[in-house]
């Protein structure tokens, strides 16, 4: 891929030393994570994930809530007599 | 492979263990699982799938918040990433638009991180007076710390922060330039004349080490460069 990089770079900017030092210089920053640090980030975003979930859970709870039997007739709280505008 | 459960890879494996794709936009292999796949996996929680799609981006994030020179990124990914977490169910896209969409998300933490700077100026202080602060038991993180954009490092420093930014975007996240316009908001002909003004500043400090008659383009049919995203 670095190669098709080069290349790539090398026609878009007309100069190839150019194109490959950033190539290199990208090869040089975009390596794999340290094991550490990437089970330190996943282990923060699985929290994250199952904290937005739990979230989301009351919303998706009401949202499934049938609302087609819930009566919502106005009713005079004193009296109990169905309010008419 | 998607397992019994909906997961994916080895159900007995610890799911936080590194999987890794080469983070390098490497195709996968036949036996992988789609990017959609893991995108639906993800939003469900799934832990392996998690761990695929970090393995694909952070590599990518983490250089492209180093090369803007954070004093801290590895932090300031591991907010990006939560927000990536947060943000997964309105995500719509394929894997180019998912690191492109993580790669915007960390541009507005860098810009949010240098207004920071900007409000709370620091003190220069002699590195030879400070404590050792880093960890002394994470030697990877340490060296991975001393990276810089190898021998273009210095030149690097002389570009504007725009400069800077929209060469970076374009080579380590493999974005056109039009990506590059959409996270920066900037128009994509300001984009290009960035770009343009970078390379002309970078030339001439490059151009000391170059062996007589080795600037010339490569020749041959312009081939479409595999796994990378120039279309601008």
């Amino acid at each position: 891929l670095d190669d098709e990089r080069r290349r790539w770079w090398a026609r878009e900017l007309a100069d190839a030393v150019l194109a490959r030092q950033l190539v290199a210089g990208r090869a040089s920053l975009v390596r794999p994570v340290p094991d550490e640090l990437a089970r330190r980030h996943l282990l923060a975003m699985m929290a994250e994930s199952q904290t937005s979930a739990a979230d989301r859970a009351p919303t998706a709870a009401n949202a499934d809530v049938d609302v087609g039997s819930v009566d919502v007739t106005p009713v005079d709280a004193a009296s109990g007599q169905v309010r008419t505008a | 492979v998607r397992s019994d459960d909906g997961s994916f890879g080895d159900r007995h494996a610890d799911p936080l263990s590194p999987c890794r794709s080469s983070g390098d936009g490497a195709p996968g292999s036949l036996l992988e699982p789609s990017f959609d796949d893991l995108l639906a996996a993800a939003r469900t929680g799934d832990a392996a799938a998690w761990s695929a799609l970090y393995h694909d981006v952070a590599p990518i994030l983490i250089a492209y918040l180093r090369s803007q020179r954070l004093p801290d990124p590895e932090n300031v990914a591991g907010e990006v990433l939560l927000e990536v977490v947060r943000g997964i169910r309105r995500f719509s896209g394929d894997r180019a638009h998912f690191r492109s969409w993580v790669l915007a998300i960390a541009h507005h933490r860098l810009l949010d991180a240098r207004r920071r700077e900007q409000r709370q100026p620091t003190t220069p202080v002699a590195p030879d007076s400070l404590d050792d602060r880093r960890a002394v038991d994470d030697p990877e993180a340490e060296a991975l710390a001393t990276v810089g954009f190898g021998a273009l490092e210095p030149a690097l420093r002389t570009l504007t922060a725009d400069q800077r930014t929209v060469l970076m975007l374009r080579v380590i996240g493999d974005l056109p330039i039009a990506e590059v316009a959409r996270i920066t908001g900037k128009r994509a002909g300001a984009v290009k004349q960035l770009q343009h003004r970078a390379v002309l500043a970078l030339r001439p400090l490059v151009a000391a080490e170059a062996p007589a008659g080795s600037r010339g383009v490569p020749r041959g049919p312009a081939t479409a460069c595999a796994g990378v995203a120039h279309v601008g």
